[in-house]
């Protein structure tokens, strides 16, 4: 991590958001944060106005979707989305043709997947400290060049 | 008068007199044929079921029975979202429009205080909520309409993954239909692993329930405990599994798990642990004073509400509903006695939560004392075609489920968890109590609302 980045650091604030699934990505999750002590610095917020992160677990259907996109506005830059589970990434069992449900992908720009039912705790916390670093790392960068081109 | 209104006034005549006799409304199952809808209302009495049926046209009205039996609320509008058919309240509903010094507040969807997306929508008057509204769909998958046409390993795949709560139970409930419509024998020891599984699933069922209460009060310290103690039941578990959602082990005709009575009695040994710290937190929590004070007062059911809820809140309330008695695994073999308690508030229900895990944890116990040697699968052949309802326990009260068999297709497939009972009663319950303690209320109520929405 560069010396700029290492200053800009501070504590994640995620929003979980359960869409439809069986809410075994969001428990593991939580399990991640308070049953293993290693972990500091991930907080979970229930206002998207704090959050860094948006974290979206299960499949998402036509009602949650707008729920959702009014919560991605509300999160200020930079900001992360993460895909946890099969549901969130492809649909799992329950996405077919005309089914009415979206992967995490046609709603949002994602930035991080993680596959599998139900995703390891760890592949979750790892999952959210990259995507913010790559982020912030970006976005950093476009605020650089665009103050750069304003001095030119 | 026209044939509907006829149709109307006779069902609702037959189900007074049901409800008259003592029957609860336990099902209602609908089915879309030719330009009708046909309804089928399963009536419950001391074990015994009785069913009226009706057909209405489509786009026709029924007159809503929940009235008669206000547990079918949430039935009846699951129906009505489903199918061409609108239910009219018989009672005129005097409707009370919001007061202006009321104040409006919207909770949800999405919190870290709920476990699963609900909106409600409060009417605040001095802290104190005077009207609210729950809106659900968020959750909403269509498992029951992607089931129709789907072979077995299939739907038992989807009904797995219905819930992380109560998946393996929904599975089970299939299978357990399922060899019933092909008559297919279960060894006795599949019947014996198949009911540790089961308690096993309550287990991580009413711990995360215990988590999510110690986080509502802010008891940081027995939150770490709890998840301490989730961390031990994984341990147990990996031992005969993969995934601690139990999914992939069932199979019809028994189990594709083969666990050693060594294997057995090591998982016994380490959920066992767990006997000694819920103890010692539940008597914590009984000699504090701030904890009771505080949960004694908020969430409180009357006895005439709580007698046609299922699961704690029903036997917070004194009455001894046994879910475990109507279920085809081997239960009878094991002593056991439900938990009871006198009144039913989030205090009460949440004590009643660590005596169900200590019930569930020496069913373990005594199953792994008595399991005998043998196979864990039959030889299932699946042609029969059929239907059928069965009652069978889960972590938080009793699911019905109706499966309807061609071969090895399933043709229709309908299922009501506890929470679709005990959800019509939320408003009530809620109404009356502050905004602050909505959390608390709702843990202690153990809804689970995946299950619910399907």
């Amino acid at each position: 991590m560069k010396w700029v980045s290492k200053i800009r650091t501070r504590s994640i604030s995620v929003f979980v958001v359960h869409a439809g699934g069986c809410r075994d990505c969001a428990l593991q999750f939580s399990m991640a944060l308070t049953g293993n002590s290693e972990v500091k610095g991930i907080t979970v917020t229930g206002n998207p106005k704090h959050a860094d992160c948006l974290l979206i677990c299960g499949c998402i259907n036509d009602k949650s979707r707008k729920k959702i996109l009014e919560i991605y506005e509300k999160i200020p830059y930079p900001k992360a989305v993460i895909a946890v589970g099969a549901c969130a990434c492809s649909g799992s069992l329950f996405r077919r043709e005309n089914s009415g449900l979206h992967t995490a992908e046609e709603v949002l720009p994602v930035n991080s997947w993680i596959r599998g039912c139900t995703p390891g705790q760890i592949e979750i916390i790892e999952a959210i400290i990259r995507a913010i670093q790559n982020v912030r790392e970006s976005d950093y960068k476009t605020v650089k060049a665009g103050v750069n081109n304003e001095q030119e | 008068m026209s044939r509907n209104e006829k149709q109307g006034r006779t069902l609702i005549g037959k189900l007074s007199g049901y409800k008259f006799m003592g029957y609860r409304l336990i099902f209602i199952k609908a089915a879309c044929i030719d330009e009708f809808i046909k309804l089928e209302f399963f009536l419950e009495k001391d074990g015994l079921i009785e069913s009226v049926d009706t057909d209405v046209p489509k786009n026709g009205t029924l007159p809503s029975v929940a009235e008669i039996f206000p547990e079918g609320v949430q039935m009846e509008r699951e129906i009505a979202g489903l199918y061409p058919l609108k239910f009219i309240p018989q009672k005129k509903g005097t409707y009370r429009e919001e007061k202006r010094d009321d104040l409006p507040v919207e909770w949800g969807p999405f919190h870290p205080l709920l476990q699963e997306p609900v909106l409600f929508r409060f009417s605040v008057k001095d802290e104190i909520i005077s009207k609210v509204s729950a809106e659900t769909g968020y959750n909403h998958r269509g498992i029951e309409a992607l089931c129709i046409g789907e072979k077995i390993p299939y739907v038992l795949d989807m009904l797995e993954r219905i819930s992380s709560v109560n998946g393996f139970s929904t599975g089970l409930a299939f299978l357990h239909a399922v060899e019933e419509i092909n008559e297919i024998p279960v060894p006795g020891k599949a019947g014996l692993l198949r009911l540790i599984l089961n308690e096993m699933s309550f287990l991580r069922a009413n711990l995360y329930s215990l988590s999510h209460i110690t986080r509502c009060l802010g008891l940081m310290s027995d939150n770490s405990e709890i998840f301490k103690l989730i961390s031990l039941y994984n341990e147990a578990a990996s031992l005969i599994s993969d995934d601690y959602q139990l999914k992939g082990i069932l199979v019809p005709g028994g189990l594709k798990l083969d666990a050693g009575t060594e294997t057995l009695l090591r998982m016994n040994v380490i959920l066992q642990e767990m006997v000694q710290v819920l103890s010692s937190v539940r008597d914590r929590w009984n000699e504090t004073p701030f904890i009771a004070q505080r949960m004694s007062n908020i969430g409180k059911i009357d006895r005439e509400t709580a007698k046609v809820m299922t699961g704690r809140a029903a036997r917070s309330a004194g009455f001894a509903e046994d879910t475990r008695k109507f279920s085809k695994l081997p239960y009878h073999l094991l002593s056991y006695e439900v938990p009871v308690a006198d009144d039913s508030n989030c205090f009460t229900r949440t004590m009643l939560m660590f005596e169900d895990i200590l019930l569930s944890l020496s069913l373990i116990d005594q199953a792994i004392e008595i399991i005998p040697d043998g196979d864990t699968i039959a030889d299932s052949r699946i042609r029969n075609s059929g239907e059928v309802l069965v009652r069978e326990p889960e972590a938080f009260g009793e699911l019905v489920m109706y499966v309807s068999l061609d071969g090895g297709v399933v043709t229709d497939i309908r299922i009501r968890n506890s929470s679709s009972l005990n959800f019509s009663f939320l408003s009530q319950i809620i109404t009356g109590n502050e905004i602050n303690v909505v959390p608390l209320v709702i843990a202690s109520l153990d809804y689970d609302f995946s299950g619910m929405e399907k």
